[in-house]
């Protein structure tokens, strides 16, 4: 993926903050957890905004990331390796 | 120390809709009565319930019974809890289902649920004690099938049906039923099964004989096959733990039967509390501490590398609302105190 790329996670999902963290219910996949950052990710991979867009909103909304692109990176690898896209 | 993470709320649930169902299946847990002569709950109860796992944003809501499907007002359930957002599966005796009950079905995003079917149509049928049960069962079966709803088989464990596990799943292969898996199960000291447990109950070695047929159907026909509770994995071959599914009980899983009351599993009897009286937040954070602290278990399972979560609570007989599995407490000398309602 480039940063053009506009990432869709190929199944209906929720996100929730739970009591140490998010989760993420991903329908007929399983759950994954994640920090407040990487669920801000996650719920932005509907099909509608490119990497770059989703790495600038992250900018915006959490200034204190050091490094939004990498973020939005790890949470794609982590995507992909659960098949979700 | 092994320890169970605290969510604040289960992840799934299955939500008894309605104690009622209309086979008798000569183990079922669900209640020492006849279900048939129990009554349905109302459906502002069933909504109640609904708004309550909504307010707890618990995900995926599994409609249980007694039997969904003889609920009068299942379509109503259904399509309240699609418009709560819920992920939703049903868990079904699979007679009442037919292509028009799953075109509903997925108008409202259902795209997987599990149905019952407990051996070749003569043990199925001497099970359930309905004549044409079998036929009614697979009829729905292939009803979900066909309209893209994918299927879990369950198959409660026997004294007379554990050696048919194969032979379900190949007669179900030959005649084009495409299942997307099958999960057999503990049976339990409950409801009917409790009365005569020790002439019904299995033994350790019965259920280590399931294994090799689990193995023969992922093998030779190609269906996943699983032990679909939990199971001391102390007491099995290595090479088959990937065959146990577990449980989760207590942490993502709870079950909420027809008035309210939660539960950590579906099967033992008992109550933390009642969500129409107490958030099901505060109750699953702040009731099940020492359930999830496991000190109930033996300490060779407390501190065991290789955690199964103890086996099956609901194996063991009159265990309250969870116990070491019954084969722990034979094989490690664990004892238990009875857990009892909140």
């Amino acid at each position: 993926m480039n940063n053009k790329s506009v990432p869709k996670i190929n199944c209906r999902f929720k996100i929730r903050q739970d009591l140490d963290g998010f989760l993420g219910f991903f329908q007929g996949k399983g759950v994954l957890t994640f920090n407040e950052v990487g669920a801000f990710i996650v719920k932005q991979m509907t099909g509608e905004k490119s990497l770059r867009e989703i790495e600038q909103s992250v900018r915006d909304t959490f200034p204190g990331v050091d490094n939004p692109e990498n973020e939005v990176l790890c949470i794609i690898e982590q995507l992909r390796e659960a098949g979700f896209f | 120390m092994n320890e169970l993470v605290s969510l604040k709320s289960p992840i799934s649930v299955n939500f008894e809709v309605s104690p009622v169902c209309d086979l008798a299946c000569e183990f079922c847990f669900n209640t020492e009565m006849e279900c048939k002569k129990l009554s349905h709950s109302p459906l502002k109860r069933a909504m109640s319930i609904l708004d309550k796992l909504a307010e707890a944003e618990v995900f995926e809501v599994r409609l249980f019974g007694g039997e969904f499907f003889v609920y009068p007002h299942w379509r109503e359930v259904l399509e309240y809890a699609d418009k709560l957002d819920f992920f939703l599966s049903f868990v079904s005796n699979g007679t009442h289902i037919n292509t028009e009950v799953a075109k509903e079905l997925l108008a409202h995003r259902v795209i997987g649920g599990a149905i019952s079917l407990h051996g070749t149509k003569e043990i199925h049928e001497s099970i359930t004690k309905i004549a044409g049960s079998f036929d009614a069962a697979v009829n729905g079966i292939r009803a979900c099938v066909e309209n893209g709803i994918g299927i879990s088989i369950l198959y409660t464990l026997t004294k007379n049906n554990r050696q048919s596990v194969f032979d379900i799943c190949r007669w179900l292969k030959k005649n084009g039923v495409e299942i997307d898996e099958i999960n057999v199960g503990r049976l339990t000291p409950y409801g009917r099964a409790k009365s005569d447990w020790e002439q019904v109950k299995l033994s350790l070695h019965d259920y280590l004989s399931i294994f090799p047929q689990l193995e023969k159907i992922r093998n030779e026909l190609g269906i996943l096959a699983s032990f679909g509770d939990a199971f001391p994995l102390c007491l099995l071959p290595t090479r088959y733990h990937d065959y146990v599914i577990g449980c989760w009980q207590g942490t993502g899983f709870g079950h909420i039967d027809h008035l309210g009351n939660v539960r950590s599993c579906s099967i033992a009897k008992g109550s933390y509390g009642n969500i129409l009286e107490t958030p099901l937040t505060e109750i699953w954070t702040e009731r099940l501490v020492h359930f999830r602290s496991l000190k109930w278990l033996p300490e060779k399972c407390q501190e065991c590398d290789n955690f199964c979560g103890g086996g099956c609570s609901a194996s063991c007989y009159d265990g309250g609302m969870y116990a070491p599995d019954e084969f722990i407490q034979q094989s490690k000398g664990g004892s238990h105190e009875q857990q009892v309602c909140a």
